[in-house]
C-alpha cells in the first residue's frame, strides 16, 4: 500500500515518517488555521486583527499544565540547599542553640561557679562605665557628701539602656514572685528574658526580667579598668557596692530584649511600670 | 436562719436537763470554748461595745457580774514591728501552740495593710499589692475577685517550724524574715498597735495603759420576752412550716437581744416613734419589767470573755433570773477573727475592714432546774469561715 507523499512521490505506508529536525513549522496556505478562527471568534473587539496582533502572535501559549517536579528531584534540590547552608554556618564558625546546649557552653561547672571569679568581670564592667558615662575621676580631696559630686543622670539613661549588662550587679527590689526579692549577683549570662547572676552565696540564680523591677549601681566616679598584667593574687577589687555609686531602677517588662538586639532599639514611651 | 444581704448567721441550741447526757454535755463544752476560739474582741477606736450582758433585773446577777473585777488592762504603744517581735517573742510557748500575748497592727493613712498576733503566737498580716511585692514573703491571695491583689502572709514567732499540716502555710521567724520585716519598717514608718500581755512588768516599748471599762446602765418599763417556756428555744420542728417560725422567733429574740445591748428606745414600753421612721415590735410574747444592761469595752482578751460566760454558766446562779443574754463584737480589722477548735489548722481567710462583721451573741434561759440556750454566729461578707 502506498500513498503520495509532498514530493509527489510514493511512499509505502509502513516507512517511517520524514523527521523534521529543528525545523519549525510554517504556514504556507495563504488562509492559516489558527488565526483565521481566532479572529473569526473574538468578536466583542472592535479590531480582532490588532487583538491577534497584539495578544496572541509570536506568544507561547501553554496548552496543558507544565509537567510537575518530582518529588525526588524536589528532595535533591533541598538536600542540596540545606548542605550549602550548613557548610556556610561551617565556615562561619556560629554554633546552633542545641549544639551550644549539648556542649555545655552556657553551664557553669561547680568549681567555676564561685562569685570571686567573676569579681573581674565586674572591676571590668566598672570600667566600661566609666567609660560609656564619661565619669569624672575621683577629687584627690575629700568633697565631704558625695550627693553633691553626683553628675547630672539625665544624659546617661540613653547610654544605659543600650549598655551591656554583663558583669553588672543587679538587685531585685520588687517583684510579682515574693521569692525573688532580696536576689543579687553579678550577671554573667543576659538572655532575652532572663538574667543569670551569681550571688554571693557562690548560687547560680536565673531571674526572669518580666514582672521584676531591678537596681543596678554604676560608680559615681571613673574606675580604672584592670590591667591585663594584674594578677589574680592581688588585692581582690571592691564592687560596685562598697564605693560611692548611683542606683537606678531598671523596669524588666520593658528591658525583655537581648543586649545584642538593644544597641540598635528605639524605645517607645509605656504608659504604665506596673508590674 | 433566713440572710439579710451578705450577712451569714448561724444558731446553735442546746438544753442541759438535770441529768446530763454526753450530747447536752458536748453543747455546754462549745459555749465554754466560745471565747477561746476569738482571740479579738471589741473594736478599737469605735463607739461599738466589746462585751454586753443583758438581763432582767436581778440584784444577785449583778452583784455576782460586777465581782468580775476587771484586772485585765491591756497597752497601746507606736514602734517597728520589728522591735515589737521581739518583745513578744518571750511571751510565745516554744513547744506549744499558745501564746500569752496578742496584739493587733492598725492601718496607717497611707494604705489599709494591717496585722495581728493571736493566741497562738502566730503574726497574720494582710498586705496590698505595693507591700506584697516588695516584702519578699510569699503568702496567700485573698480569694475575692476584687480583693485578689492583696495577701495574708502568715509567721510564727518560734524559731522553728512544727510539721503539722497547719503549719505549711506559716513562715519560722528567722533572719529572711527579720529582714523582711525591718525593709517594711524602714518604708513604713512606726505602727500604732493595741496588745496584750500576761506579764505584770511594764514592757520594754513605751505605751499607754489601759484598764477595761465596766459601765452598768438600768432601764425602766421595757419589754422584755417571755422565755417561761424556755424549750422553745431548742427547735422542735420537723416540718418546713415549725423551722420557719423557730427561725423567725430566733430572729426577733436576739434582735431584741442586741437593741437592748445598745440601749435602743425601740423596746421601751413607752416608746412613740413615728412608723415612717421605725416600725419595731418586740418579741411575743413579752411582757413589761425593768432591765439591766452591763458593759465591758476595751481590747478584751479571751480570758476575760470566758470568766464572764462560766459565770452566766455557773450553777450557783441557777435559780437567779429568767434568762441571761451575752453579745459580743470581734474586732473588724484584725485578719484573724476566729480560731478553729484545732488551732493547729489555718483559720478561715477574711477581709479586714472597719465595718467587717463578726458577732456572737447567745442567751441562756433557766427553769426547774432545767437549762435551754441558743447561740447565733453571725458573719459578714468577705468571710470564709462558712464557704
Amino acid at each position: 500500500m502506498s500513498y503520495r507523499a509532498v514530493d509527489s512521490g510514493r511512499k509505502d505506508v509502513y516507512s517511517e515518517l520524514p523527521l523534521i529536525n529543528n525545523e519549525r513549522l510554517r504556514f504556507n496556505g495563504s488562509t492559516p488555521f489558527i488565526p483565521n478562527y481566532v479572529k473569526h471568534n473574538v468578536t466583542r473587539s472592535s479590531d480582532p486583527a490588532h487583538a491577534y496582533a497584539s495578544r496572541v502572535e509570536g506568544r507561547q501559549i501553554l496548552l496543558d499544565n507544565p509537567a510537575r517536579e518530582s518529588k525526588s528531584k524536589k528532595a535533591q534540590d533541598e538536600k542540596r540547599a540545606k548542605r550549602a547552608s550548613e557548610r556556610a554556618r561551617k565556615d562561619a564558625g556560629v554554633l546552633s542553640k542545641e549544639e551550644g546546649r549539648r556542649k555545655g557552653l552556657w553551664k557553669l561547672r561547680k568549681e567555676e561557679t564561685k562569685f570571686y571569679l567573676f569579681i573581674p568581670l565586674h572591676t571590668l564592667w566598672l570600667g566600661y562605665m566609666s567609660e560609656l558615662l564619661s565619669l569624672s575621676p575621683r577629687p584627690t580631696r575629700d568633697v565631704g557628701d558625695p550627693v553633691a559630686a553626683m553628675p547630672g543622670a539625665a544624659g546617661m539613661y540613653a547610654k544605659l539602656i543600650k549598655a551591656d549588662f554583663h558583669g553588672a550587679i543587679v538587685t531585685v527590689r520588687r517583684s510579682k514572685n515574693p521569692c525573688l526579692v532580696g536576689l543579687s549577683g553579678i550577671v554573667v549570662h543576659e538572655t532575652e528574658n532572663a538574667f543569670k547572676v551569681i550571688t554571693q552565696k557562690d548560687q547560680l540564680k536565673l531571674i526572669p526580667k518580666p514582672n521584676s523591677v531591678f537596681v543596678f549601681a554604676v560608680p559615681l566616679y571613673a574606675v580604672a579598668a584592670l590591667s591585663p598584667l594584674s594578677s589574680p593574687s592581688s588585692q581582690p577589687r571592691p564592687t560596685v557596692l562598697e564605693i560611692p555609686h548611683i542606683e537606678f531602677e531598671l523596669y524588666g517588662n520593658h528591658f525583655c530584649f537581648r543586649s545584642a538586639e538593644r544597641a540598635g532599639r528605639k524605645f517607645k514611651h509605656k504608659e504604665t511600670i506596673e508590674l | 436562719m433566713p440572710s439579710q444581704g451578705n450577712t451569714r448567721t448561724v444558731v446553735t441550741t442546746g438544753s442541759t436537763p438535770t441529768q446530763s447526757t454526753s450530747s447536752s454535755q458536748a453543747g455546754v463544752d462549745k459555749l465554754h470554748t466560745l471565747a477561746s476560739s476569738r482571740p479579738f474582741t471589741r473594736q478599737e477606736g469605735s463607739s461599738l461595745p466589746g462585751v454586753d450582758v443583758v438581763f432582767p433585773a436581778c440584784a444577785a446577777l449583778e452583784e455576782a457580774l460586777v465581782q468580775l473585777r476587771a484586772s485585765f488592762s491591756y497597752w497601746r504603744c507606736e514602734c517597728g514591728l520589728g522591735d515589737f517581735l521581739a518583745f513578744a517573742k518571750s511571751y510565745v510557748n516554744e513547744n506549744a501552740l499558745e501564746s500569752d500575748i496578742i496584739a493587733l497592727g492598725l492601718a496607717g493613712p497611707v494604705n489599709d495593710d494591717v496585722w495581728c498576733v493571736d493566741s497562738r503566737g502566730i503574726l497574720t498580716a494582710v498586705v496590698g499589692k505595693e507591700t506584697y511585692e516588695v516584702l519578699g514573703l510569699v503568702g496567700e491571695p485573698l480569694p475575692w475577685k476584687e480583693h485578689a491583689d492583696e495577701h495574708v502572709i502568715r509567721i510564727s514567732l518560734r524559731a522553728s517550724r512544727r510539721q503539722a499540716e497547719g503549719f505549711k502555710a506559716c513562715h519560722a521567724y528567722g533572719s529572711k524574715e527579720a529582714d523582711a520585716i525591718l525593709r517594711w519598717d524602714t518604708k513604713r514608718g512606726p505602727w500604732r498597735i493595741v496588745y496584750y500581755y500576761s506579764g505584770t512588768d511594764n514592757p520594754p516599748l513605751k505605751g499607754i495603759r489601759s484598764e477595761l471599762k465596766q459601765s452598768i446602765r438600768k432601764r425602766d418599763n421595757v419589754h422584755i420576752p417571755n422565755l417561761e417556756d424556755a424549750s422553745t428555744l431548742v427547735r422542735h420542728g420537723r416540718t418546713d412550716e415549725e423551722t420557719d417560725a423557730w427561725g423567725e422567733g430566733m430572729s426577733s429574740l436576739f434582735e431584741w437581744i442586741g437593741m437592748a445591748g445598745l440601749g435602743s428606745p425601740r423596746i421601751s414600753a413607752n416608746d412613740r416613734c413615728d412608723p415612717y421612721i421605725a416600725v419595731y415590735a418586740p418579741p411575743e410574747p413579752s411582757y413589761i419589767g425593768n432591765l439591766t444592761c452591763m458593759r465591758w469595752s476595751g481590747l478584751i482578751p479571751s480570758a476575760f470573755v470566758q470568766e464572764i460566760i462560766d459565770q452566766i454558766l455557773s450553777p450557783n446562779l441557777a435559780s437567779q433570773g429568767p434568762f441571761i443574754a451575752a453579745t459580743a463584737q470581734c474586732i473588724g480589722t484584725s485578719p484573724v477573727s476566729y480560731l478553729l477548735p484545732d488551732t493547729s489548722r489555718t483559720p478561715p481567710l477574711r477581709l479586714p475592714r472597719e465595718d467587717a462583721g463578726d458577732t456572737w451573741s447567745f442567751v441562756y434561759a433557766r427553769k426547774d432546774g432545767e437549762r435551754w440556750w441558743a447561740l447565733a454566729e453571725s458573719v459578714g461578707k468577705y468571710d470564709k469561715r462558712w464557704g
